[in-house]
């Protein structure tokens, strides 16, 4: 299966860039042009940048939901986002070094970000761009002083690596093309309200959300040593999400969502009136599912819950600039040729790869927020952790990027996830997975244990000063019973664990891939991503309930479902 | 009930093919005034009575937006909202769950505002306020008997509480015709010309024109029969700009023009001339002296700082004429944090002279224009059902009357109609338009003369003149402006000002604050009256009003200094040109 995967990915790369060809836009030069102005003109200062770069994210999006069956919102909104990173020193030390122990990085951030025209406005952009341009060199110099003396008060530190890797002189570069202008999503209307009706058959549903979301984005680069890079993308997203309440006052939400590049992606229309129709059923069969106890004992995810899953207590941990950072636990700092999995399991970073199965993953880029080339990492091999992912921020032994410098409009990147692929050698079936759980079970005594089929998302924390902890939430879980009984639909659950505890329980994979596209958030804001994983049998998880709402369900009827009027 | 159902859904799609957008649908309004009846007859938990009274408000809203630096638009929003505003109160009219603050509504919030959809699905709108109703209910009810366990613990009574809600008679009032907004198109124009006029001067810094309008229809109903539509606008044209002086200072300015929309825009050659002004005046501004000595004399105001004057100092942060109830706490830290503790205090000034005897107070918020200048303080009925009437505030310097609403100070009072919306996402006590007459008024030529003669009496050989105040913080979008209070106003366009005429621009002032001593004692006032429309910030709201004031506002004595250095400079090291 992995193989046949593989091969398949390699005829769907979806950008094409042209390395030391010149590809420009008019935009591109505006910017390459002030890159190379302000760079030149701040040279006469006493403490001259060493490098300056331009990020712009030009982006559009339409939006349009539909509430129980009318429409409740339609939006359409375009940002022109620019980020201006100014360097001074040296890339051994400059003003982007970590301080240790002072609060004010807090609440001052190194990056300048400013709204630009939305058209090519020489004139217009380039008073935004000298504006900002000498705001960040402000901000520059202040914490390059403040790194000076930080350094000499402070005792030696654990890692000496330079604080940047400038990147090699002219890069101009562009990817795929630019997407004709959209159209508003009127022909979506109908559809979308009645997706969302079907929430009304459940009596007790008191919202019930559909909405699509169209986004496109150009993505433009420059900076001093003359990179120019001009890159387009497109993600689609068609969501639902609905509530109930249960008698015990638990709200109840479900999800359901199609990602891709465009609509084209999308199911027909058929599949997804069927999808939801399914998501509204389950709500009532939630509301009556008994509520979880904590548990701990063994476990199957599904591949979309093993993708967030990995994303949360392994993705995270292997952001390069963590292990430089003296808060952060550096769970995985010292590891680098030990075994972190089990001898079947790889997981790979494929920002270039933008297809599973067809299916489009969101973290797909041709060229990082640093105007690297996207790269594939290979950060666990049979199970042996291999590398990090980094930005330009280098680490010892690991002293360039592997184009994963990664951020949202108006933040500095710093090392995040793209597409994380788990894949596992030796593929367990679905039931052959489903007998070593049950096996499990009776070894460990247990009467039954626990399926996870759907998660919503999930959060992890890696600093020193809390619970190196991470915290999944399910929506869709069944009990599994080892005498035979039909797994049963239970309720209120969330998987929570510590990251190398809950690495050494993970036993075997089976052979069937989820997807999951969704938004991550941390230091440099949320940035699109995508996780593909096999379905897991892990020997120990722990399970907690979820937190409860104390109000009681609406003491009324639905006003459609009311006896009289 | 089916019936009806399919009866109403077929309306809709009637009602929907008319038109994309939101508008008025009588029938909304009838299924919104059912929907309420229907929670007054059925909410309640066992063994507890259902609420007494309920009221909602759909606003249907459109609001607009564009923001230009140098002729070029770096951010524009056109978008459509719809929302309902529920009140729900369990008790009855003495004592029920409001005026009682808790953690959950420390600021003073009553009912709750949330988004609905934007079509005219009765349905849908039904949904909404029965999710409303039902969490507004449940709120109420615990409210109250928290309410009646701080008073038994603290063994008031509702004889000495005073009755919580007056009750108020059936009102019936419709005008659905919206004020629309100007087109996008016309509105990205606008700030184009704006923004490249300001911009073109090379010694601006930077600059910014940010248009934002909104217009809204409400559609008001209440469990005691009132029936009300009406629309409200607001359309605001900011002009900010900073330059740095000879020291290295960021020194900056905010021109905003406010009006409502439906009428006339103004067109391309005034936005022209106002940016042209705007200009000049940012310029004086940077090459202004820092001003560096200690005055205490006579102040005169004028331009558009006479309404930011009167209405910061009459219905600021500071003692404003607005009356209110004083409400139970929950505990003495939420009486700390309350913001409005003292609003209401004047009231025991009635009767007293609170301002000087030249000036008489009005307010007249049924007015729509004054001096052909349509009014946006304006409003029909308050936003609880209240039809707008004329108040004599202030007669000749004595307190008659304040600002109130249907929650009654004292015993006795009658229902007031100002709870208003004071924009289109909030409710609050506020003044609508407000008229301030003088007594007598001066030429300016006279004013001079009194006020020259007032700071030579003073020890000084000018006076100072202020023509704009702004909120501290207008400059944040452009600069790293410092934290300052709330409630102050920093003076821009001011000048020292000598017996034989001479102006000297001056800059770094300290910021001012107003209250109603601050007009106690006047020179004089100088005619004609002039209608200013403005937005100004009470607790963190920007209330849109109107203020009907004199040209000018001669105060005798107020202390002026000028700010502190705090040693920011800012070098230029990238010469825009």
């Amino acid at each position: 299966m992995l193989r046949s995967v593989l091969f398949f990915s390699m005829f769907v790369l979806f950008t094409v860039f042209v390395e030391g060809e010149t590809v420009t836009t008019k935009f591109s030069e505006i910017l390459s042009g002030e890159a190379g102005r302000n760079f030149k003109a701040l040279q006469k200062q006493e403490i001259p940048p060493y490098y300056i770069s331009y990020r712009v994210e030009d982006e559009r999006s339409v939006t349009l939901s539909a509430e129980l069956g009318a429409v409740s919102s339609r939006d359409e909104e375009r940002n022109r986002i620019l980020t201006v990173m100014v360097r001074v020193g040296s890339p051994e030390r400059d003003n982007f070094h970590p301080l240790r122990e002072d609060v004010s990085v807090y609440y001052t951030s190194q990056g300048e970000e400013s709204r630009l025209p939305y058209e090519d406005d020489p004139e217009a952009v380039a008073h935004v761009v000298r504006l900002a341009t000498e705001k960040a060199y402000r901000k520059a110099l202040m914490r390059f002083s403040k790194v000076r003396a930080n350094l000499e008060v402070k005792v030696a530190e654990e890692d000496s690596s330079p604080d940047y890797t400038m990147p090699s002189p002219s890069v101009s570069a562009t990817s795929d093309h630019a997407e004709a202008p959209r159209p508003f999503l009127s022909s979506w209307e109908e559809p979308l309200k009645d997706w969302s009706a079907l929430f009304l058959r459940d009596p007790r549903c008191f919202s019930g959300t559909a909405e699509i979301q169209l986004v496109d984005t150009e993505k433009t680069f420059v900076d001093t040593q003359g990179a120019a890079i001009v890159q387009y993308s497109s993600r689609a997203r068609l969501s639902f999400e609905a509530m109930t309440k249960a008698d015990d006052g638990m709200v109840i939400p479900v999800f359901l969502s199609f990602e891709g590049k465009s609509v084209d992606d999308f199911p027909s229309r058929e599949l997804v009136y069927r999808e939801v129709e399914k998501r509204a059923a389950l709500m009532e069969a939630l509301r009556n599912a008994p509520l979880v106890e904590p548990y701990s004992g063994p476990a199957i995810l599904s591949g979309e819950a093993a993708g967030v899953f990995f994303h949360e207590i392994f993705g995270h941990r292997l952001e390069g600039q963590r292990m430089k950072e003296v808060t952060d636990s550096q769970t995985f700092k010292d590891k680098i040729g030990d075994q972190v999995l089990p001898r079947s399991f790889s997981v790979t970073f494929d920002p270039v790869r933008t297809r599973f199965e067809g299916k489009f993953l969101w973290g797909g880029y041709a060229f990082d927020d640093e105007g690297v080339p996207a790269q594939r990492v290979d950060v666990v091999e049979k199970g042996i952790l291999k590398d990090f992912l980094m930005s330009r921020t280098p680490l010892e032994g690991h002293p360039s990027s592997n184009g994963h410098g990664r951020a949202q409009a108006g933040r500095l990147p710093v090392a995040r996830q793209s597409n994380m692929f788990v894949s596992v050698e030796d593929p367990l079936t679905k039931e052959a997975l489903r007998r070593r759980l049950i096996l499990e079970l009776k070894e460990q005594g247990k009467s039954f244990g626990y399926r996870i089929e759907a998660v919503q998302g999930g959060f992890t924390l890696t600093k020193r000063f809390s619970p190196n902890a991470f915290n999944v939430n399910p929506f869709i879980v069944y009990r599994v019973y080892t005498d035979g009984r039909p797994d049963e639909l239970v309720r209120g659950v969330d998987l929570i664990g510590t990251p190398l505890s809950m690495f050494s329980h993970i036993e075997a994979g089976g052979g069937e891939y989820g997807v999951f596209s969704g938004f991550c958030g941390a230091e440099s804001g949320a940035v699109p991503v995508a996780a593909v994983a096999p379905e897991l049998f892990v020997s120990q998880v722990e399970l907690q309930k979820k937190g409860i709402s104390q109000n009681r369900p609406p003491l009324l009827e639905r006003p459609d479902r009311r006896e009289e009027p | 009930m089916k019936k009806l159902t399919a009866l109403l859904s077929l309306l809709t799609v009637l009602i929907l093919s008319a038109s994309g957008e939101s508008s008025y649908d009588p029938l909304l309004h009838r299924v919104l005034r059912e929907e309420l009846f229907y929670q007054k007859n059925h909410l309640s938990l066992e063994g507890r009575p259902g609420p007494f009274y309920l009221s909602a408000a759909l606003t249907d809203i459109r609001f607009r937006r564009v923001i230009a630096v140098r002729g070029a638009i770096i951010q524009k929003r056109d978008v459509p909202y719809r929302g309902i505003m529920g009140r729900l109160m369990v008790g009855d009219y003495e004592l029920n769950n409001e005026n009682f603050l808790t953690y959950n509504n420390m600021f003073g919030e009553i009912g709750r505002f949330t988004g609905t959809v934007q079509e005219n699905d009765p349905l849908a709108i039904q949904r909404s306020l029965w999710l409303m109703a039902d969490t507004l209910y449940k709120e109420a009810v615990v409210r109250l008997e928290d309410k009646k366990s701080i008073m038994k613990e603290c063994g008031m009574t509702v004889d000495e509480t005073g009755p919580d809600f007056i009750p108020a008679g059936e009102i019936h009032y419709s005008r659905t015709r919206r004020q629309a907004l100007p087109s996008m198109a016309l509105l990205e124009e606008t700030a184009k010309v704006i923004s490249k006029e300001v911009g073109s001067e090379k010694r601006i810094k930077d600059s910014q024109t940010d248009i934002y309008g909104w217009e809204t229809l409400i559609s008001y109903v209440n469990t005691e029969g009132s029936m009300q539509v009406f629309p409200l606008s607001g359309i605001t044209v900011t002009l900010t700009g900073y330059g740095l002086t000879q020291e290295g200072e960021q020194e900056g300015m905010r021109f905003r023009a406010v009006f409502p929309a439906g009428g006339e825009f103004p067109s391309r050659a005034e936005w022209i001339k106002q940016a042209r002004e705007f200009r000049n005046a940012l310029l004086r501004q940077i090459d202004a002296s820092p001003y560096d000595d200690y005055y205490e004399g006579p102040v005169l105001f004028s331009g558009e700082a006479v309404g930011q004057l009167f209405a910061s100092a009459l219905f600021g942060e500071k003692d404003p004429l607005i009356d209110r109830k004083q409400p139970l706490y929950y505990d003495r830290r939420i009486a700390d944090a309350d913001p409005d503790r003292n609003t209401g205090l004047m009231s025991r000034r009635r009767g007293r002279l609170v301002v000087s005897p030249l000036l008489t107070v009005k307010a007249v918020s049924g007015k729509e224009a004054w001096d052909g200048i349509p009014l946006v303080g304006y409003f029909p009925c308050s936003a609880e059902g209240v039809p707008v009437k004329e108040k004599t505030l202030i007669s000749r310097g004595i307190l008659k009357e304040m600002l109130s609403s249907r929650t009654p100070a004292r015993k006795g009072d009658e229902a007031g109609w100002h709870k208003r919306w004071v924009n289109p996402w909030r409710i609050d006590d506020a003044p609508g338009v407000v008229a301030v007459f003088p007594e007598q008024s001066l030429t300016k030529e006279a004013l001079h003369e009194k006020l020259s003669r007032e700071a030579e009496k003073n020890g000084y050989d000018y006076y100072i003149s202020i023509s704009s105040l702004s909120e501290p913080g207008f400059l944040d979008s452009l600069t790293d402006q410092s934290w300052e209070e709330p409630g102050a106003l920093l003076p821009r366009c001011v000048e020292k000002v000598y017996p034989d005429g001479r102006r000297e621009p001056i800059r770094n002032i300290e910021a001012l604050f107003f209250s109603p001593r601050t007009l106690k004692h006047l020179l004089g006032v100088a005619a004609p009256l002039k209608a200013r429309n403005l937005v100004y910030k009470r607790n963190q709201t920007d209330i849109y009003a109107s203020f009907i004031v004199p040209s000018a506002v001669a105060v005798e004595e107020m202390a002026i200094t000028g700010k502190p250095q705090d040693g920011f400079s800012y070098e230029e090291y990238l010469h825009v040109d």
